[in-house]
């Protein structure tokens, strides 16, 4: 399985350096600034590991995230925030999160995160489903 | 000859002196024409008087029968005409009097003092209506003080006692409205000395009408007050407001505190101020809730402003942090500039650590900062 990952984040800095550290431990990674990019992406190609950021302009992180469940109910999807607190742990579950990262956030634990993920999905044997 | 002339003389005297008695007789009749004359309009003044008169002008006898009634006695009474009245009332009191027995009453004071002022009867009329009516009369006696009859005048006082019994219902009202409020109405001499009070001042002050009674009205107030009420008062005196408010503690017999808000009136006699009237509200509670509201809204600020610096910096920080971490993987372990990039990263964790300690903001708490200012004390404001 082809291991890739979509990045959201209105930040370019952000989105440059994970897409940089990422490539460099064997993802492939595809960026967009807003949900309305990157739900332009989804509909042409499936990713089953995202990182997307709660702050964006226009659509949320949190209802972008309750978009992709629609049609994903597989696929491994973390948050990341500036700020949070209870309500918001609990608002990012119930939109459909697998966790979520408060920023500032080590690359170290993103990587761990990646990798979590991906052994999961392998775990699943996801190629038994029809998951297109 | 001389006989004759005496006697013609007499004869003239007599005619003459008869002449002035003519005169005078003739006087005499003009004055008691003029006199009867008098007395034909006079009585029939009086008459007129008796007739059209708004009172009703009675004599009855003790028995109960009507000797003389005006027409305003007979319309009070629902009868026609004077005559008519006369002719049906055998018995006034069995036949018009609601209580009968009040009859027996009316005469003993009239027998016994020989004139009664606004006795107050309620009759029933000829069309079975009720009306009150006020008697004042006197009794005629005969040389040996047996009782001839009594006479007197009545008036319709039905509309009075209604309006009367209205004020006094109104009265009643007030007073219950005043004794049974919530509120603490009270009044004050020009001294501020207690002149009355209603039952909320015992309850909320814990203190019994005898101990406040005649007392100065700074018995109650928190003493820090006491200036400050003394002077916003005299200025109203000065002023002459209509009304003021105030806030302000009163400390209970108990000793607890509690915040009033007052109005107050200035009480006028022929055009001078001699007291005070004052309405007082215990608003402890609301102070405390408008305390309690100021204080969420403070928590609310703090938790937004912290909140937006959370999110401020926190992305140029994950920035920061990212690039240092993979500086860090590029320069090796063993590199020795990366002790540089170690400091770097412990910094961004005070910071970081510094930003997470404001998402968790629950309450507003404060620590001196340089001379008066303070700031928030982080440590103490988290959950």
């Amino acid at each position: 399985m082809e291991k890739k990952i979509l990045v959201v984040d209105d930040e370019e800095v952000i989105r440059n350096m994970l897409q940089e550290f990422l490539s460099k431990n064997g993802y492939v990674v595809r960026l967009a600034e807003s949900a309305e990019t990157a739900l332009d992406i989804l509909r042409g190609e499936s990713f089953m590991v995202m990182f997307l950021d709660l702050k964006l302009p226009g659509i949320s992180g949190m209802e972008l995230c309750r978009k992709i469940r629609i049609d994903n109910d597989v696929g491994i999807i973390y948050a990341f925030t500036g700020y949070t607190d209870l309500f918001g742990l609990i608002d990012c579950r119930r939109a459909g999160f697998d966790d979520y990262f408060t920023k500032p956030v080590k690359l170290e634990l993103i990587l761990q995160a990646a990798q979590d993920a991906f052994a999961k999905l392998e775990r699943w044997n996801l190629d038994e489903y029809d998951l297109t | 000859m001389k006989e004759k002339s005496k006697s013609e003389t007499q004869l003239i005297e007599e005619l003459i002196s008869l002449r002035q008695e003519v005169l005078r007789l003739k006087e005499f009749i003009n004055e008691r024409e003029s006199t009867e004359e008098e007395l034909k309009k006079s009585e029939e003044w009086y008459r007129g008087v008796f007739e059209n008169a708004l009172v009703g002008i009675f004599q009855s006898t003790p028995e109960g029968q009507f000797i003389r009634v005006n027409p305003a006695v007979a319309k009070m009474y629902g009868y026609d005409s004077p005559n008519e009245m006369m002719s049906k009332i055998t018995d006034v009191a069995k036949q018009h009097y609601v209580d009968p027995h009040q009859r027996d009453l009316f005469k003993n004071i009239l027998d016994d003092e020989g004139h009664i002022e606004d006795f107050q009867i309620e009759i029933l009329r000829t069309d079975r209506s009720r009306i009150l009516i006020s008697i004042s009369a006197r009794t005629v006696f005969d040389d040996n003080g047996k009782v001839l009859y009594y006479e007197g005048y009545q008036t319709d006082i039905t509309e009075h006692s209604l309006l009367e019994n209205m004020i006094k219902e109104r009265e009643r009202r007030y007073r219950h409205l005043v004794e049974n409020s919530g509120d603490i109405v009270y009044t004050t001499d020009l001294q501020g000395i207690f002149t009355y009070f209603n039952s909320a001042a015992e309850r909320v002050t814990g203190y019994a009408t005898s101990q406040l009674f005649g007392k100065h009205f700074h018995s109650v107030i928190r003493k820090d007050y006491h200036e400050t009420l003394d002077r916003f008062y005299e200025k109203q005196i000065l002023e002459k407001t209509p009304t003021t408010y105030y806030e302000f503690p009163i400390v209970t017999r108990d000793g607890e505190e509690k915040w009033f808000g007052q109005q107050v009136q200035l009480i006028y006699e022929q055009g001078d101020v001699v007291g005070f009237q004052a309405t007082a509200r215990d608003i402890t509670d609301r102070l405390k809730a408008e305390e309690e509201k100021h204080r969420r809204e403070i928590l609310s600020a703090i938790v937004e402003t912290a909140g937006m610096v959370c999110h401020e910096l926190n992305q140029p920080l994950q920035a920061i942090s990212g690039h240092a971490e993979m500086l860090s993987l590029n320069l090796g372990k063993e590199h020795p500039e990366n002790s540089r990039v170690n400091i770097m990263e412990e910094q961004i964790a005070r910071i970081a650590g510094i930003t997470k300690k404001l998402m968790k903001i629950t309450k507003h708490e404060t620590k001196p900062y340089v001379e008066e200012m303070k700031i928030i004390d982080l440590d103490k404001s988290i959950s």
